[in-house]
């Protein structure tokens, strides 16, 4: 994780999260008119803009670990080009999400579970087995699991998905 | 300006300090946003020198856990693995206990109100100031103008203590506990259909029956390791599991019959199962005659609830009640356990004790493996009865109004039992009625945030406003409560303080002193008796050391139902979770009761309840068309007092919510994440949406943790209804008719 002072400094980094709908990058980036709507308009705050210091200045990213993605759908609704596209919250693929068994403290003797109940697509996205430990079925990626863990170093792992039509 | 020019100045000196600083800060980790320092967390952090025995005091499972301290500061808590109840295993709450210990709120002098402000005391004033107003008010307004208002995650000794100086001291009978909120219509409802207070199940229970029956309870969100344990054995034995809920919760999505009721018609359905259980034929009526009182009149009063009324009046249809009948009729052994899906009712009692009634005309009673098992939201709500901390109570389960006990515990507390009050004393909605009619003028309140948690939140707050003395008594300021108080006494936490908790299935541990307490702060045990021998009693009073009060408590239970004879400090250090009654020393603890199949009822009998149903006080109208339920979360615990100091647990949930089914949420336009507009016609709530069909339509769930300290208008106790229990006095949480618009 950095550091708000080395994240000032930081114009892009590979662990940000596309809004819900992006487009492949390359598209995203060629139609991205740099508007900031999807940011106006989300409510939880949880799209950023890119700052100066790359070639991605301008374009919209969620940093999972400061603030998720709730997949409440309202970003590709404003988007005037279509660079994040409406589609259900089921369809989204934003990155792809692992659980590190060997600290999870439901997979290890405790319970805790975090992930799965405040999953926006709890039973879809995770499920609980039969021993109430959590496994990651049809993901879309929106980072809740990720903010939500409470280990240290987390226990859940979310790989940006960017380049998925 | 100059001044401040000057002060903006940095010299190269304070400039390269400062860089320095960052540079130190962001290589140890520490993250701003998220407020925390993850190098606590990793290899550098302090390894305890020390372990001390004690128990999680969230809910009233129980688990065992050893406290690390190192330097004087707890630094670590880990489950014990040679705990009977948990073997080890935590919930996301025990796991975070360190956190709730040493916070920046936490009450370290005691004060006294200056007008608007707060402002340090001493211990001597302080009791002094207590003391000499509590004798003035009695002088004036007599004995029972006073009230003692507590919490249910005490010690027995706390209890015990309180109840010696409220009840055998001062002369009243208004000892009140926030466990009114909870389990009031349970335990009610157990004293109802047993002849006393007596839970008879045990959690090795869980292994040896083949069906829970689950009702108005959510063990996933308020119990998981209970709930864990459920789990385990229906994996490995394949239990049956059937839920009783309105909404589709995580326990209810793990079971294989759910029934989605209508929220507050529990008691058509349980009448209902009964009905179609005699009528099939699946139980043994001669046995169930045997053990029960009224069974013919229960049998004709049950006719009426058909399945077909059933369906119409609870939504659950007749193939699913026939299914749910024939699990229960072939069961060989059931568990039947409910929460405050039952007890938070207007007909919270009626409603209970026609749960009860399927167990009791089963035979799934006073065998292994069956029976009724409760457990509790509070950590100690079985010592609070047990000690007998209610308005209604003596230690050793006696009844005020007994004069043969009053006369038994006066003797034991060293005081005039003609001073003792034989009439009940009020309950909490009683003391708020009685501050808002003058007649109570003095209020002590231990532990316990009522602003936060009494239904109807403006009301509460203007009645409190009222009191001449409010006295609080916190490991917290500011809470909702502390506010009005008039003086604060900062008092020791879990950890902080020696003592005895029982667990709700009635076993016994030590909780063991691991930290001084912070500050100035001292044990509750010490401030009351301070004050206590401060107006007077210091023969009652005298005891030196806490085992010296559990030692006078053992003498209560004597021949009574919780006899803890043989139990004393030294055992509980080497046997952990022994259920009482424990008679001698040489007895090992009672795992079930009634195995006899002789009960403490009329003849040795059951009582079996003959309830109709009635609607709650308000219902869903044209002006307010939607049904709200409260409820809990799994990462908050009641009123936050503790759980909202743990950023790990702040992230998954930091504000209310409201669960929406889709359907309402397409007539009033509202999306994923809109801010709501909640209201009812006491107050509003402002809170986002969550839409799901994990909740019928027309009804709303608000979780019920956050409170006017979280936003003036995020307290859902502003939408709820002042309507209580008919017999147990406790609130109607889950029925209030409210309206949504959206912001």
């Amino acid at each position: 994780m950095l550091s708000w002072f080395e994240r000032l400094f930081q114009g892009w980094s590979e662990t940000y999260l596309r809004p819900p709908g992006a487009q492949s990058e390359k598209n995203l980036l060629a139609t991205c008119i740099k508007c900031g709507r999807c940011m106006t308009v989300c409510p939880y705050q949880s799209i950023k803009i890119a700052d100066w210091g790359s070639k991605y200045y301008g374009t919209p990213y969620i940093e999972p670990n400061v603030m998720p993605c709730y997949l409440c759908m309202k970003c590709p609704e404003v988007c005037p080009t279509g660079s994040l596209r409406v589609i259900p919250k089921e369809k989204v693929q934003m990155g792809q999400v692992q659980v590190l068994q060997k600290t999870c403290l439901s997979w290890q003797d405790d319970l805790c579970n975090l992930c799965y109940k405040r999953c926006p697509l709890q039973d879809s996205a995770i499920v609980l087995n039969d021993d109430l430990q959590p496994v990651i079925e049809n993901c879309v990626g929106c980072g809740v699991c990720f903010y939500v863990c409470p280990t240290q170093p987390k226990s859940i792992v979310i790989t940006p998905q960017r380049n998925l039509l | 300006m100059a001044a401040n020019k000057d002060n903006m100045q940095l010299n190269r000196r304070d400039f390269l300090k400062l860089s320095a600083t960052g540079l130190g800060l962001s290589l140890v980790g520490f993250d701003p946003l998220l407020g925390t320092f993850q190098a606590a967390f990793a290899e550098g952090a302090p390894q305890p020198d020390q372990w001390f025995m004690s128990i999680c005091p969230y809910c009233g499972t129980g688990c065992g856990v050893n406290v690390g301290v190192a330097g004087g500061k707890v630094v670590a808590v880990k489950g014990m693995p040679d705990h009977p109840i948990n073997k080890g295993e935590l919930c996301i709450l025990g796991k975070n206990l360190v956190g709730i210990l040493d916070t920046s709120d936490r009450l370290l002098f005691p004060q006294k109100k200056d007008g608007d402000q707060f402002k340090q005391i001493n211990w001597e004033e302080a009791t002094d100031t207590v003391a000499s107003k509590l004798k003035e008010t009695i002088e004036k307004n007599g004995a029972d103008s006073f009230a003692m208002y507590i919490s249910a995650s005490e010690y027995i000794e706390e209890y015990y203590v309180y109840n010696k100086f409220v009840k055998g001291c001062l002369g009243t009978n208004n000892l009140e506990s926030s466990a009114r909120l909870c389990w009031a219509s349970g335990v009610v409802g157990l004293v109802k259909a047993f002849g006393a207070d007596s839970p008879p199940c045990c959690f090795d229970d869980i292994d040896l029956a083949d069906l829970f029956f689950v009702a108005g309870y959510n063990p996933s969100s308020s119990k998981p390791i209970f709930f864990k344990r459920l789990m385990k054995a229906k994996k490995v034995n394949k239990t049956k599991m059937i839920v009783i809920d309105p909404r589709k919760t995580d326990t209810a999505k793990k079971a294989d019959i759910h029934l989605q009721i209508k929220p507050g018609t529990d008691v058509i359905l349980f009448n209902a199962i009964t009905r179609e259980l005699i009528n099939k034929g699946l139980i043994d009526e001669t046995k169930a005659k045997n053990i029960t009182q009224d069974f013919e009149k229960l049998k004709e009063h049950v006719q009426s609830f058909t399945p077909q009324f059933a369906e119409e009046k609870t939504g659950i249809s007749e193939q699913q009640l026939a299914e749910v009948v024939e699990l229960i009729g072939q069961s060989k052994g059931a568990l039947f356990m409910w929460g405050q899906g039952l007890n938070q009712s207007r007909i919270g009692t009626r409603k209970v004790t026609s749960l009860l009634n399927i167990p009791f005309i089963t035979g799934n009673i006073g065998k292994a493996g069956a029976g009724p098992l409760a457990v509790t939201g509070q950590s100690t709500a079985m010592s609070l009865r047990e000690a007998g901390a209610l308005p209604n109570l003596l230690p050793g389960f006696r009844k005020v109004d007994d004069p043969q006990a009053r006369q038994d515990i006066a003797d034991i507390w060293g005081v005039d039992p003609q001073k003792m009050s034989p009439k009940a004393g009020r309950t909490i909605v009683d003391i708020l009625n009685g501050i808002d009619a003058g007649e109570i003028k003095a209020l002590w309140i231990i532990h316990s945030n009522p602003a936060a948690t009494f239904p109807d939140t403006t009301w509460v707050r203007s009645v409190l406003n009222k009191l001449d003395f409010l006295i609080v008594q916190d490991c917290y300021h500011p809470t909702e409560t502390s506010q009005f108080a008039h003086i604060l006494l900062p008092a020791a936490q879990w950890s902080e303080k020696e003592g005895t908790m029982t667990n709700s299935e009635r076993g016994l541990n030590l909780i063991e002193q691991a930290v001084q307490p912070p500050g100035e702060a001292k044990t509750d045990i010490e401030i009351v008796m301070n004050v206590a021998r401060k107006m007077g009693f210091e023969k009652q009073f005298s005891f030196k050391k806490t085992e010296d009060i559990f030692e006078e408590f053992k003498r209560c239970t004597t021949h009574r139902p919780n006899d803890i004879n043989g139990l004393s400090y030294a055992r509980m250090r080497k046997e952990k979770g022994l259920q009482w009654p424990i008679p001698t020393a040489e007895h090992s603890g009672t795992k079930r009761r009634f195995i006899d199949q002789k009960f403490p009822g009329n003849d040795g009998k059951l009582n079996l309840a003959i309830n109709q149903h009635d609607d709650p006080l308000e219902i869903p109208d044209k002006e307010f068309p939607l049904w709200l339920l409260t409820g809990l979360v799994n990462e908050q615990f009641h009123s936050r007092t503790r759980t909202s100091k743990i950023p790990a647990l702040n992230r998954a949930v930091s504000e209310p919510f409201v669960e929406i089914h889709p359907d309402n949420a397409n007539i009033l336009k509202i999306k994923e994440g809109d801010l709501l507009k909640v209201t009812s016609r006491r107050g509003q709530l402002t809170a986002r949406a969550v839409i799901t069909d994990n909740i019928l339509k027309d009804v709303v769930f608000i979780p019920y943790h956050f409170s006017f300290l979280a936003g003036e208008d995020k307290s859902v106790n502003n939408l709820t209804i002042r309507s209580f229990d008919e017999s147990a006095k406790q609130p109607e949480y889950k029925a209030a008719a409210v309206n949504i618009e959206k912001v």
